[in-house]
């Protein structure tokens, strides 16, 4: 906006400047006049305490700093949160349930919004679903599998993830921002720890088999506590059995082939 | 052509002992023997000093403020601070920039205190003392009212005024402060002075448009 000499006044505002130069000087009342100034001259003035501006109620401490600390936890909360769960791709025909409700193959949208912060999936027909929380984790189900997933890791804290295969295949790759993160997968037979890693767990009634194609993963006994057990090296599948010795072979072709198609189909969005 | 810095105000009229459009001090030499007798606050020299400015605070607060009793209230807390500041008073300068600081400020601290904005709305500018004080005395009943309403209409409008708007177009156009002088009491840089006041002056004439 630009500043007006008197020549750019328009014959309104010259009227308002006239109008607030010929404002008279108020007095003050003779009464507070003479008790002031008794009040001045004597130095009494200065024994008073003086105004006291009283902040407005939302100003005080009392008041701002809860709702600073509450605010900066909100934002840190906030800041927090892991990414949500979406749906990368599903080829085949049949149906997902999440937590119970059912879902069309196709219907993408729908299952993305019932699992962004994890849930109970089981696949049901000849599809496969691929799941991605960007840059931190994917989880591609196989047919038949029922998997029950947590959340994606937290960005500072609570970045633990875990994943529980009740049954069939689920193949699982992280991102670049999994990294101090740890992902623990349970089956009926075993206990899978990885700590940033490519691997695929094959649940089957009779065992538990775990396909690592890179990274580590440290994979024990039902019970176990998490990240004891065998590390099995990448390349290499370790079978759990109920009963029987655990052991430790090459890994599985198909297993390969399908942690491979995985990467290809959401390697970008882990940004690897 | 004067400007918007070297404002022109209208010559009071000697006949009126109300209307005293320009503090008296303002603007003139100081009284360096007086001030220096208020630095060691002589009673006699407080009374003078009082006696100069009294007008000059208590009608700026006015202003600002729109109501007496708070006019009252900020009038006592700047004697108050001038009495506990008086030593650091320098005699060779004009007071009457300092006080108008100094009232300023304290305005400014009544604006932003929760009693203030909880009793804002219930302030009425049309106290009868008011009216009785702002009397011009000259016998013109006719003229008198005018001169009121006109008033009251400035007045009401200059309140309806956002507070940085009202107190840049208050010093610059009722106490006579050129820019350069507001951008210094208020703290802020002497363009923004500048185009605070051609904002509050586009205001107020919005306001005022078809009623002056």
């Amino acid at each position: 906006m630009s500043t007006h000499d008197d020549h750019d006044l328009t014959p309104e505002q010259r009227r308002v400047r006239e109008a607030l130069h010929g404002l008279t000087r108020p007095q003050a009342d003779p009464a507070f006049r003479s008790r002031l100034r008794h009040e001045f001259v004597s130095g009494r003035i200065g024994a008073r305490r003086g105004l006291t501006f009283a902040r407005p109620w939302f100003l005080r401490a009392f008041v701002l700093v809860p709702a600073a600390v509450c605010a900066l936890a909100v934002v840190l909360f906030a800041g927090n949160r892991g990414p949500d769960w979406r749906v990368q791709a599903v080829s085949g025909e049949g149906q997902v349930l999440v937590n119970g409700t059912a879902f069309a193959a196709s219907d993408r949208a729908g299952i993305g919004a019932a699992l962004k912060r994890g849930g109970r999936v089981q696949v049901e027909g000849p599809i496969t679903v691929d799941l991605v929380a960007p840059g931190v984790a994917a989880v591609a189900l196989s047919p038949a599998a029922e998997v029950v997933l947590s959340a994606a890791p937290n960005r500072w804290w609570s970045r633990g993830m875990r994943a529980s295969v009740s049954a069939g295949n689920a193949y699982f790759s992280t991102g670049r921002a999994f990294h101090g993160a740890h992902l623990d997968v349970s089956t009926p037979h075993a206990q899978v720890r990885a700590v940033g890693t490519s691997f695929a767990v094959l649940c089957a009634p009779f065992g538990t088999c775990v396909c690592v194609m890179e990274g580590h993963v440290r994979v024990g006994r039902l019970g176990s506590a998490p990240g004891d057990g065998v590390d099995v090296p990448s390349g290499m599948r370790r079978i759990v059995h109920p009963g029987v010795p655990a052991e430790t072979d090459a890994m599985l072709d198909d297993s390969a082939h399908e942690l491979h198609r995985q990467l290809a189909e959401v390697g970008e969005a882990l940004n690897r | 052509m004067p400007t918007h810095d070297s404002p022109s105000r209208p010559a009071s009229s000697s006949v009126d002992p109300v209307v005293t459009a320009t503090p008296s001090a303002t603007g003139s030499a100081p009284d360096t023997a007086q001030l220096e007798r208020v630095c060691r606050r002589d009673p006699e020299a407080l009374g003078w000093f009082y006696d100069q400015y009294l007008d000059l605070v208590f009608g700026l607060a006015w202003r600002l403020l729109g109501d007496r009793t708070r006019a009252e209230d900020v009038a006592s807390e700047v004697f108050l601070k001038v009495h506990r500041a008086a030593d650091r008073l320098d005699p060779t300068r004009d007071p009457a920039p300092w006080l108008t600081t100094i009232t300023t400020n304290v305005c400014r601290d009544l604006w932003r205190s929760g009693a203030y904005r909880m009793s804002a709305r219930a302030a009425d500018i049309d106290d009868p003392a008011a009216a009785a004080t702002l009397s011009s005395g000259r016998n013109d009943p006719e003229a008198d009212t005018l001169s009121h309403e006109r008033e009251r209409l400035v007045q009401s409008a200059l309140l309806e005024l956002p507070e940085p708007l009202r107190t840049v177009i208050v010093l610059h156009d009722y106490q006579g402060l050129d820019h350069r002088e507001v951008a210094v009491t208020l703290h802020i840089a002497h363009d923004a002075a500048r185009k605070r006041y051609s904002r509050a002056l586009a205001a107020l004439e919005q306001k005022l448009r078809g009623r002056l």
